[in-house]
């Protein structure tokens, strides 16, 4: 029984209803719900390679950025047969495949998608991922810091890195991996060293301290954040936040002083997409281009000689 | 805001229809308690240790323990008739000043709302009492449980305060040690009446913030993200990282120019060797 309110699409050969599509998700900004998925949809080219064959960790706002929000990661029993699952240490995880799967969370009103680092046919990660977390908003300027500071970094060990907003304050880097070919262990070793390369080079700045109330003003690098069973905010996901923030894909040379995490809310990407493209388009191209098992070899050569302890 | 209660305010002949919403809300994380091998909720079982068997809601009786092993048995109804009706009303019994009410009375407040046709009278009622500085002692039944209350104006509105019956407080001569406060020297009291002068602040309430129950639900919020907190790691001894990233650069630059190997199959094979079974979310 269609109501006015209830629109079937067709996508994929298969059948999905978007409902409620004037409810209001954003409304300090007057978004509705009928533009969040004019958005998923317009970013679903450049966002469902990262949802592909991910158990993906779900963050629900069904009254709207302004109500309650809850994770998800069990599949409900309501879900329509199209959405793949995988069982997972007793969760039925949603696997990211596919427009229809997008648009249904999407119509569900999962805002925030979070992606393991790794497919699940996945032997170990398939990407490393630094999460530069600033105390606020206010000390964002640090989290440009140590974003540049570990290109650099990068650069000299000839790694292709990219770099993302996370969508509230901070900035989250990544290296491509070809797949099985690391495990967590090898790639704790290289995100250890360079952690300890900020805190070393600034430790007024920078902190791997875990503790919030010991950090004191200075920028966590969160090294242990990138782990098996671990999550990170998808690209392009939005944030269940009052200006609709995206965790936005970035070119290397928007990272300067001037680059604000307020810069990149939802009515501003498909702009953004249009004018310049996706910053991660080759994110998949360098996977097995990485001289990573080389940097890997020297850590571990390190370790050996027993500095660390 | 959930009404928690509907009848009204009477003193004298006056009613006012009102309803009563809680005030104040405790924020403790809640756990529940799971047996750890299958992580299933566990349950509590009513069990009877003579009969050695669960027993059911309907078999179960309420008796009081006069003295170890004795008890009298008292039924519902006897209970419902000591209790009688019921009351919907706030009976407001006598208008005290606020200050006569010591702090270590009050239980728990509830805001009161005006319900329908109630305004007016209700107006009148919270403009007298900011007028004349009073504030109402009141009997309500509360959840079939009679109480004693103070009916108070609140910011814009009227507030209804549980208080403790006067037998309900303990008194403070039953403390140990109280009788043997010793003489006060007239120096060290103007010492420590400086020192209270000059830590002597406004109350302002928004300053305090409940430390654990933050780090506790952000701790919650990290594991259900997947991001299990743990323990700080103990730093490794300082280490020139600098010099690490001066010998990583150079053998990058020395493998690209010696031959080349077959990287993949070599970085495959020791991937596999090493690689663990790690159960997700353990670390």
């Amino acid at each position: 029984m269609a109501t006015q309110d209830e629109h079937p699409i067709e996508i994929n050969g298969v059948t999905l209803t978007l409902t409620s599509l004037n409810k209001p998700l954003w409304p300090k900004k007057g978004l509705k719900k009928a533009d969040y998925l004019h958005y998923i949809h317009t970013v679903s080219p450049y966002m469902l390679p990262f949802l592909h064959q991910r158990a993906l960790t779900l963050l629900r706002y069904p009254h709207g950025a302004d109500g309650e929000a809850f994770f998800q990661k069990n599949c409900p029993d309501y879900a329509p047969d199209f959405i793949h699952t995988k069982g997972i240490d007793g969760i039925d995880y949603i696997i990211g495949n596919g427009l229809e799967t997008l648009l249904w969370l999407a119509n569900q009103l999962a805002f925030e998608i979070h992606i393991p680092f790794q497919t699940v046919q996945s032997q170990g990660p398939s990407e490393i991922m630094i999460d530069l977390d600033p105390p606020s908003q206010n000390e964002f300027p640090m989290a440009i810091e140590a974003a540049l500071l570990l290109k650099e970094v990068f650069d000299k060990l000839e790694l292709v890195s990219f770099v993302k907003t996370s969508g509230n304050k901070g900035l989250q880097l990544y290296l491509p991996l070809p797949e099985n070919s690391f495990t967590y262990e090898d790639t704790r070793l290289f995100t250890t060293f360079v952690a300890h390369y900020l805190t070393e080079i600034k430790p007024d700045m920078f902190t791997t301290e875990r503790l919030k109330k010991n950090r004191g003003q200075r920028l966590y690098v969160d090294y242990i954040q990138h782990a098996e069973g671990k999550t990170i905010i998808s690209p392009y996901a939005v944030r269940g936040n009052d200006e609709a923030l995206v965790a936005t894909p970035l070119f290397w040379h928007e990272v300067n002083t001037r680059l604000s995490p307020k810069d990149f809310p939802l009515e501003r990407i498909e702009e953004r997409l249009e004018r310049q493209g996706c910053p991660f388009a080759h994110f998949f191209e360098v996977k097995n281009k990485q001289p990573f098992a080389q940097v890997l070899k020297g850590l571990k050569e390190h370790e050996k000689k027993g500095i660390r302890s | 805001m959930h009404t928690m209660w509907k009848g009204s305010i009477s003193f004298g002949l006056v009613h006012i229809p009102i309803k009563l919403y809680a005030a104040t809300e405790s924020k403790d994380v809640h756990f529940r308690s799971l047996h750890d091998k299958c992580e299933t909720p566990i349950r509590y079982q009513k069990f009877c240790p003579t009969c050695e068997r669960e027993i059911e809601a309907s078999e179960i009786i309420k008796g009081y323990e006069y003295e170890p092993g004795q008890f009298v048995k008292v039924s519902e109804e006897e209970i419902k008739e000591i209790k009688g009706e019921a009351g919907r009303s706030v009976e407001i019994l006598d208008f005290v000043d606020l200050h006569e009410v010591d702090p270590i009375f009050y239980n728990k407040s509830y805001f009161i709302g005006p319900n329908e046709n109630g305004e007016k009278a209700y107006s009148l009622l919270k403009r007298a009492m900011a007028d004349t500085n009073k504030i109402g002692l009141a009997k309500i039944t509360l959840h079939s449980k009679s109480h004693l209350a103070v009916v108070r104006v609140y910011q814009n509105g009227l507030l209804l305060e549980t208080i403790f019956y006067p037998d309900e407080v303990r008194q403070i001569d039953q403390v140990p040690g109280l009788n043997q406060v010793g003489e006060v020297n007239e120096k060290e009291l103007d010492t420590a009446k400086h020192l209270i002068e000059q830590l002597t602040a406004d109350f302002e309430p928004e300053k305090y913030v409940d430390d654990y129950r933050e780090a506790v639900e952000e701790m919650i919020q990290a594991k259900i993200a997947g991001n299990d907190i743990i323990h700080t790691e103990k730093a490794p001894e300082r280490q020139n990282v600098v010099d690490l990233l001066s010998a990583l650069e150079a053998s990058i630059q020395t493998s690209k120019t010696s031959k080349k190997q077959p990287k993949q199959d070599k970085t495959k094979k020791t991937a596999k060797t090493s690689l663990k079974k790690k159960k997700a979310g353990s670390e």
